[in-house]
């Protein structure tokens, strides 16, 4: 019954799971964030593996990867590119900036000026970027996995939630467990495994398995929770504002993206109860000063499923 | 091109939110009744205000502004006094309303505008029985009270995702709910004897039926008019059809082509005047259910011992009731077959006499030879009748046309008439010769319903004949129709309308598909009977009857009140119960198996929490009770498939109900 999706995408998990160790979940994650045509926020602190797992991501679905470091003296162009004139034609060329390719790591975004940062969120947004007049499409699929250093860290512009709520899902990786981190410090070089990781995806097959997310059905019963989950976060007093309808269609394709990799070709509500977290967490704001997101989260989970 | 206009129409259709469709099909269904009483000039711009209405919801159109809207509403009220003189009035009342509704669609937005539209559109649903209390008419205004309610409902969940048919279930369900509530209030609320409010009454109003006059041709286009005029059921043994002439108005002054009832005008000028005649024989026990006619008289069987409540009887012994019969009025009266009108005093009014000057000379001269030939008066009226009966005469439905002089053309040249020609003629011999006559208009007959025990008499029974008065034996019966001779008579059904007994000798058995035809015909009246009978008929003497059946003897208003709140209460209540004990659970036969397997967990202090799934509920709920693992998974993955999945496993709900069934924890 399972499906073949179900099947590639559980031997890609399996793969990726060999390069980071001990994080089935949060692959599980970011690539159901991927099917779901939706971008990718890391918060972590330094060091625990965003960048490995963006890496291997994009190596096991045979993705172009490029990674931006995001600085404070970072200029939009630094990150679309430039034109750029050439002596021999005597004319301008563009040159491409490294977003131009399929996958994008942007490392510690909020390192950057809310300038660098809206230029990649633009991108982001509309799947083109604009230069010197032109205006240039992307490559398709287009994934952006950003990382963030929590906030409390110096000298940092942190992201407002206007441009949060671009990103379909938030995740922190966190330190690896005891098991992980014995394999981890006794096994290889995760850079030279990476090399090794041979793609299992074509862009073809991805553009096909992320048609397939949409296919996924999500009955009535399903959709009546969804909304119950939305008009609760819009009544109640504890939230400073309700989740938007574009929270509402991240949570549903992601619930559709978790579901087929479960092997399901139907979501269920324990799909939207898990991607729930991880969906709404970046996107809620407490009505009390000093409220904590994390509880709002619970709330929504308490509601019950009609 | 016309096809994208099509496309375009078929977009705005889809865009028009759904409860004002509702809403506009049971308001224009609700006015279609009236369509046939209204007048032309407010049923046109109540057509094209809805119009307007759906042009508006289709975004084709924009609503009035409101000078516009107060020009409109003038408009109306011009319109409305131009047809009826007045704005008071069942009529004038109805049209008011009518209009003013439909302008009220003009400046429909706010839900409080919705809310008094469908209101008055119910209230127009009130309005349609004043004018029709039929059988068929209640099943009507039943669908347009489910459309309305189904509007109201939908009016009431703004932006609700319910689909269209779930709405009309749940409008259903409601109407459904307030039926015991609706038989309750029709069964013990207190009946006042007589209208509980006296509406003006209109003039003019058409009906069907006898009139008070009489020329020729008036009654023989009744013939063919199978409408009920009245039923009527007897106590004991249905006497002879032939002598059913059930007595109606006597028209007694003639100008030659027209006879009338000049009583109109005397009417309750003089006191009412008891009977006078001699009773022979056995006494006939009835109850007649009289449709409504629109006009004041009441028909009985030749001759009435009494009166019915509420009306006084005529010097030509007509029974007149102090208001027309507007609905359907219903009398039990006792008469005598066989009579003898007291014979003492010659009638001192010499309209029994009267003769237009210079009309039917021949007939005058004919009188004149007759009565000249007579010993008697009764000698003379024999041998008028075997003048008729001797001479060609011919019974037919289509007469020639009599132009000039309508008595002397029928009896010397057309011979052929109908029984207003007969009786006509006749009264005008018996006048000429110095017999005091009038012409007594009612019906003959009648056909017995066998499906049901009562006798139904139509409009085709309708029936003319005469009255004489001879010296020492009073008015008599005479009825000239009857002595032609059958072979005389054009149509074989006319046969069974002048002397059934004839029929019954002559009768040949009709084909099936005639006979089935009655038959259906004949349930169906029984059917509207009961309906008369039973809901329409159900004043103060059958409640109590009907409550005293029930063993509720002698109850008086107030315990009737009492009662009637007593059992609203109850019958709320229940339904009150029924809702809370239902509230948790959607009305969803999936969801509700599924509650049913969450309960038994329950019961076996495992239950549920809100917002747990299925699956999880099922994984934390095995470790405690492992030797469930295979129903419960079997349960879950069930439900699962039913309630969240594209395509159902055949027999699934079955399945699952019997899953939950066997399960036992």
């Amino acid at each position: 019954m399972k499906s073949h999706a179900y099947k590639t995408l559980d031997a890609l998990v399996a793969a990726a799971g060999r390069i980071v160790l001990g994080k089935e979940n949060e692959i599980r994650l970011a690539l159901a964030c991927l099917l779901a045509r939706g971008h990718l926020l890391i918060e972590d602190l330094p060091g625990v593996g965003k960048t490995t797992l963006a890496h291997t991501l994009a190596q096991v679905l045979g993705l172009q990867y490029q990674r931006i470091q995001f600085t404070s003296d970072l200029l939009p162009a630094d990150i679309l590119g430039v034109a750029v004139f050439e002596q021999d034609s005597g004319r301008f060329r563009f040159q491409p900036g490294p977003i131009f390719a399929q996958l994008i790591l942007a490392d510690e975004v909020n390192r950057a000026t809310p300038k660098a940062q809206s230029a990649l969120l633009e991108a982001m947004e509309e799947q083109q970027v604009s230069v010197e007049g032109e205006t240039r499409p992307l490559p398709e699929p287009f994934f952006v996995i950003a990382t963030q250093n929590p906030a409390s860290q110096i000298g940092t512009f942190p992201l407002p939630e206007s441009q949060l709520d671009r990103f379909t899902m938030r995740i922190s990786l966190g330190y690896p467990d005891l098991h992980a981190e014995r394999e981890l410090l006794g096994g290889r070089n995760r850079r030279e495994l990476l090399h090794e990781l041979s793609p299992m995806l074509d862009g073809t097959q991805l553009q096909a398995l992320q048609t397939e997310v949409g296919r996924v059905h999500a009955a009535d019963a399903l959709l009546d929770y969804l909304q119950a989950l939305l008009v609760f976060s819009r009544q109640s007093p504890h939230f400073a504002h309700g989740l938007s309808p574009r929270a509402g269609l991240s949570l549903l394709h992601s619930a559709r993206a978790w579901a087929l990799m479960a092997g399901r070709d139907h979501v269920l509500p324990e799909d939207l109860q898990t991607v729930l977290p991880h969906v709404v967490g970046h996107r809620l704001q407490a009505a009390e000063a000093g409220g904590d997101a994390q509880r709002l989260v619970a709330l929504l989970q308490a509601v019950p499923i009609p | 091109m016309i096809e994208r206009l099509q496309q375009a129409l078929a977009w705005r259709w889809r865009q028009v939110e759904r409860a004002q469709l509702w809403l506009l099909a049971g308001l224009t269904l609700a006015l279609l009744p009236h369509i046939g009483r209204l007048p032309w000039l407010l049923i046109l711009p109540a057509a094209l205000l809805l119009g307007w209405r759906l042009g508006f919801e289709l975004k084709l159109a924009r609503l009035p502004p409101r000078v516009l809207r107060w020009l409109l509403v003038g408009l109306a009220l011009a319109a409305t006094w131009a047809s009826y003189r007045t704005l008071f009035g069942q009529q004038a009342g109805v049209a008011l309303l009518v209009i003013m509704l439909c302008l009220k669609l003009m400046e429909m937005d706010k839900p409080r505008d919705v809310a008094i539209v469908i209101g008055l559109s119910y209230f127009v649903v009130i309005t349609v029985f004043l004018f029709d209390q039929s059988l068929l008419m209640g099943g009507y205004m039943l669908l347009v009270v489910t459309l309305l309610t189904t509007a109201l409902t939908a009016f009431s969940r703004p932006g609700a995702t319910l689909p269209e048919r779930a709405n009309l279930r749940l409008s259903a369900t409601l109407l459904a709910q307030a039926a015991p509530l609706a038989l309750l209030l029709f069964v013990l609320f207190p009946r006042i004897p007589g209208p509980l409010w006296h509406l003006p009454s209109d003039a003019g109003r058409a009906g069907t039926g006898l009139s008070e006059t009489m020329s020729p041709g008036n009654i023989s286009r009744l013939s063919d008019n199978d409408a009920v005029a009245f039923r009527v059921r007897f106590a004991g043994e249905t006497p002879p059809q032939d002598r059913l002439y059930w007595r109606g108005l006597a028209l007694t002054s003639f100008d030659g082509r027209t006879w009338r009832n000049p009583n109109e005008a005397r009417r309750g000028l003089g006191a009412p005047r008891s009977f006078d005649y001699t009773a022979i024989g056995e006494s006939v026990h009835y109850t007649l259910t009289l449709e409504p006619h629109q006009r004041r008289w009441l028909f009985a069987l030749d001759m009435p011992a009494s009166v019915p409540p509420g009306s006084t009887v005529s010097a030509d012994v007509e029974i007149i009731a102090d208001n027309s019969v507007k609905t359907l009025r219903q009398y039990s009266l006792q008469s005598y077959l066989d009579y003898r009108l007291d014979a003492g005093l010659a009638p001192s009014n010499f309209a029994y006499l009267r003769l237009p000057p210079g009309m039917a000379p021949r007939a005058r001269i004919l009188a004149q030879q007759l009565r000249a030939e007579s010993r008697d008066d009764a000698d003379y009226v024999q041998r008028v009748l075997d003048f008729i009966r001797q001479q060609p005469f011919y019974y037919t439905r289509q007469p020639p046309l009599l132009l000039d002089d309508p008595v002397d053309e029928f009896l010397f040249d057309s011979r052929q008439g109908f029984c207003e020609h007969y009786a006509s003629a006749f009264t005008v011999l018996m006048r000429a010769a110095g017999l005091p006559a009038r012409v007594m208009t009612g019906y003959l007959g009648g056909e017995d319903n066998p499906l049901g025990d009562y006798f139904i008499v139509r409009q085709s029974d309708a029936h003319a004949w005469s009255e004489v008065w001879l010296r020492g034996r009073g008015w008599v019966r005479v009825d000239p129709t009857a002595v032609i001779p059958p072979e005389r008579v054009e149509n074989r059904d006319d046969l069974e309308r002048i002397a059934p007994a004839y029929a019954a000798r002559t009768g040949e058995a009709p084909d099936w598909a005639k006979r089935l035809w009655r038959n259906v015909d004949y349930g169906w009246d029984r059917v509207n009977n009961t309906w008369n009978q039973w809901i329409i008929g159900y004043d103060e003497g059958t409640q109590t009857a009907f409550l005293g059946r029930l063993g509720l003897e002698n109850v008086d208003w107030q315990r009737m009140v009492s009662l009637l709140f007593i059992g609203l209460g109850l019958v709320v209540a229940v339904i009150a119960l029924q809702l809370f004990r239902r509230r948790p659970v959607r009305r969803d036969v999936v969801a509700e198996a599924y509650a049913r397997f969450c309960r038994k967990l329950a019961r076996r202090g495992l239950p549920r929490k809100p917002a747990e799934g299925a699956q999880d509920y099922s994984m934390r709920i095995i470790p405690s009770r492992p030797e469930l693992a295979a129903q419960i998974q079997h349960i879950t993955l069930l439900y699962q498939r039913l309630r969240y999945a594209r395509s159902m496993p055949r027999d699934g709900l079955r399945h699952l109900q019997q899953a939950v069934r066997r399960f036992r924890p």
